[in-house]
């Protein structure tokens, strides 16, 4: 009987030391600071560790991130702040890094710093757009297209969220054989997948071609990066379109937009034409508050294949905006300018 | 008469190697690392996560956990020895707040041991371990870091109690373990590096680590009981408990993966057949 007793106990015991040593709460007193100034100071220090372009923003705009901290930690108080609050105060915070991708979500909502491209002229209208595309044009891969002038191809691309698949593309340039010159429409493309914006420019080169680097951070220091590691684009397996491409641009072409007008730009038969690109070259990733709300930072820079940055925008070839004149006329001045570049690259290439 | 008695006598000498052969199969010489010791145990595991390329914040959460293990004896030359074999799989979510995670991590070791007998019901067993462990964690709401792989394996030290019971034919058996890695190699991706460089573009440089006790450790504690039931005391139930972490600091990145699965099984005594031969002559049709 004392036998049997020894042996529960022993097995009782052993059982209640993992659970004692794995208690919920000792843990997150140790690592968790749930409490508005906690969940502040969280923030700022993610954002000092991981971020990749305070460097690069001290030297742009002169940001001081301490400064930065004592300004809008004064404003949050553990006695008086509420979520709501601390939700204002860090999405102004994060407005000082002036990167479209760096986001605070909480149940609130997302914040977002959209001066890269409201400060700016749109220079782009879905109703003058319509008066190009009509009624009659063909959509694939969510991309819509059809001819201009009998002789001209006219594709607006919206968004890299989705992937292509090549038959796709391979089909849709076969769709456009015919045409002279090829107008790629990607204003207001917010960007998506890299991936999806690198398929897509694989069918415009025939020759694997240095588009750029990529580099991330080794440390928590500001200036802590990896060397910088080569990205190539390759060609396509299928189709590729060796005529004269104008892609035009706007402020609205950020993050995978921009990372394609960075690759485009670098082949020889592709003129860039439009507004300024909104950049958005860090590649964002994503990290957690105390209180759970989630936060997503550029991460790793992209650079360009002659190695500078492209986080504040990637200046057109050939600058155009719509005029006011046109605009009321009905006319989208960007898409006009692009069929005459169109017909002059044509007749050069004629002759 | 004469003639019929040499035929028999023939008959019987061409039988002796048949029936001798027969006699070491039916086996009143078992072959010791032949017997195998086999048990499956599922159960529930606690989790608890913190791996600073997700998240700099903890996840707590629950999954379902399979173990299964094999022991048996090896024989190296003269010298007897414990081998044994252990697989654990283990699958759950964990949460901070509406943030979550989904956790598997499959884990496979091989120990061997040497014995220590004690006394009649007491043995302590020590040996080298080898641990060969994959997984990940994946969290959906992140951006381009949404998966943190795991995949490293460890050369350790394997100890164990067992102690034993006598009870009507057989034993309760009480076992306590506590595995641990020394040396090894992980992978961890660099700092703030993104798997789209990794295997999108390739760069491989800096993910494999050399590790060892100062910037990884795995341990694993388990104490379970072997309950023989019924009253021919067939059946061997195991009920486990155990207590595994996994912690490392490789490229200024933390991880600490904790784990308590606690399982329910069966052991199985089982004697191990080698070769096609032996199927066939054990085969009753």
């Amino acid at each position: 009987m004392i036998k049997n007793i020894h042996i529960l106990a022993i097995i009782i015991a052993t059982m209640l030391l993992p659970c004692s040593c794995c208690d919920e709460k000792d843990i997150e007193d140790l690592f968790m600071e749930e409490t508005v100034e906690g969940c502040f100071d969280a923030l700022w220090n993610i954002i000092d560790r991981r971020y990749c372009f305070l460097g690069y923003a001290e030297e742009t705009f002169g940001l001081n991130w301490n400064a930065v901290y004592h300004k809008y930690r004064s404003r949050i108080d553990n006695e008086k702040s509420t979520n709501f609050d601390l939700f204002k105060v860090c999405g102004e915070m994060l407005g000082e890094l002036r990167d479209g991708h760096v986001n605070l979500t909480s149940p609130y909502g997302t914040t977002y710093n959209w001066d890269w491209r409201l400060d700016y002229p749109i220079n782009f209208s879905d109703s003058l757009q319509r008066n190009y595309l009509g009624k009659r044009f063909m959509l694939n891969s969510g991309i819509k297209y059809t001819t201009l002038r009998d002789k001209y191809a006219y594709a607006y691309l919206g968004s890299f969220d989705n992937g292509f698949g090549d038959g796709n593309l391979d089909a849709l340039l076969y769709t456009i054989s015919d045409c002279k010159a090829l107008i790629l429409d990607i204003r207001c493309n917010g960007g998506g997948m890299l991936t999806a914006a690198e398929t897509l420019a694989s069918h415009f080169t025939n020759e694997k071609i240095k588009i750029g680097s990529i580099m991330h951070k080794t440390g928590p220091g500001h200036d802590a990066f990896s060397s910088p590691e080569p990205m190539y684009l390759s060609p396509a397996d299928g189709a590729i379109w060796e005529r004269p491409v104008i892609v035009l641009t706007n402020r609205g072409v950020f993050s995978a937009a921009n990372h394609f007008v960075m690759m485009m730009r670098e082949l020889p038969h592709v003129v860039i034409m439009g507004d300024k690109t909104g950049g958005g070259s860090g590649l964002p990733m994503s990290n957690t508050l105390p209180n759970g709300w989630s936060v997503r930072f550029s991460a790793s820079p992209i650079l360009d294949a002659q190695g500078n940055h492209t986080e504040f925008g990637i200046e057109p070839d050939v600058k155009v905006s719509i005029t006011s004149e046109d605009w009321n006329r009905g006319v989208d001045t960007i898409i006009e300018e692009a069929l005459k570049l169109a017909e002059a690259l044509t007749k050069e290439k004629e002759e | 008469m004469n003639r019929i008695k040499t035929i028999i006598a023939l008959l019987a000498l061409l039988a002796t190697p048949i029936m001798s052969k027969a006699q070491f199969a039916n086996g009143d010489t078992i072959n010791p690392c032949h017997i195998k010791v086999s048990s499956s145990t599922y159960g529930t595991a606690s989790i608890c996560n913190y791996d600073t390329y997700l998240s700099d914040q903890d996840y707590y959460g629950s999954g379902l956990y399979y173990g299964h293990e094999n022991f048996r004896y090896a024989r190296t030359g003269t010298y007897m020895w414990k081998y044994r074999t252990d697989f654990n799989a283990l699958l759950g979510t964990a949460t901070c707040y509406d943030s979550y995670q989904y956790t598997l991590m499959l884990d496979r070791t091989w120990s061997g041991y040497h014995t220590f007998n004690k006394s009649k019901n007491c043995d302590i067993l020590v040996g080298p371990i080898i641990e060969v462990a994959g997984g990940a964690i994946y969290m959906p709401t992140n951006s381009n870091n949404p998966v943190s792989a795991k995949l490293r394996t460890s050369l350790g030290a394997s100890g164990m109690l067992l102690l034993r019971y006598p009870m009507r034919t057989k034993s309760l058996t009480i076992r306590f373990q506590f595995d641990l890695s020394l040396v090894g190699a992980a992978f961890s991706p660099e700092y703030g590096e993104s798997y789209y460089e990794i295997f999108g573009l390739g760069n491989y440089d800096n993910t494999i680590h050399f590790t060892h006790l100062g910037n990884s450790s795995s341990w694993k504690f388990t104490a379970a009981v072997d309950i023989p039931l019924g009253k021919k005391q067939k059946n061997v139930l195991r009920l486990s408990l155990s207590m595994k972490n996994y912690y490392s600091k490789i490229n200024e990145l933390e991880t600490s993966q904790w784990g308590t699965p606690l399982s329910l099984g069966f052991v199985k005594t089982l004697y191990k057949i080698k070769g096609k031969n032996h199927l066939k002559q054990y085969n009753p049709y």
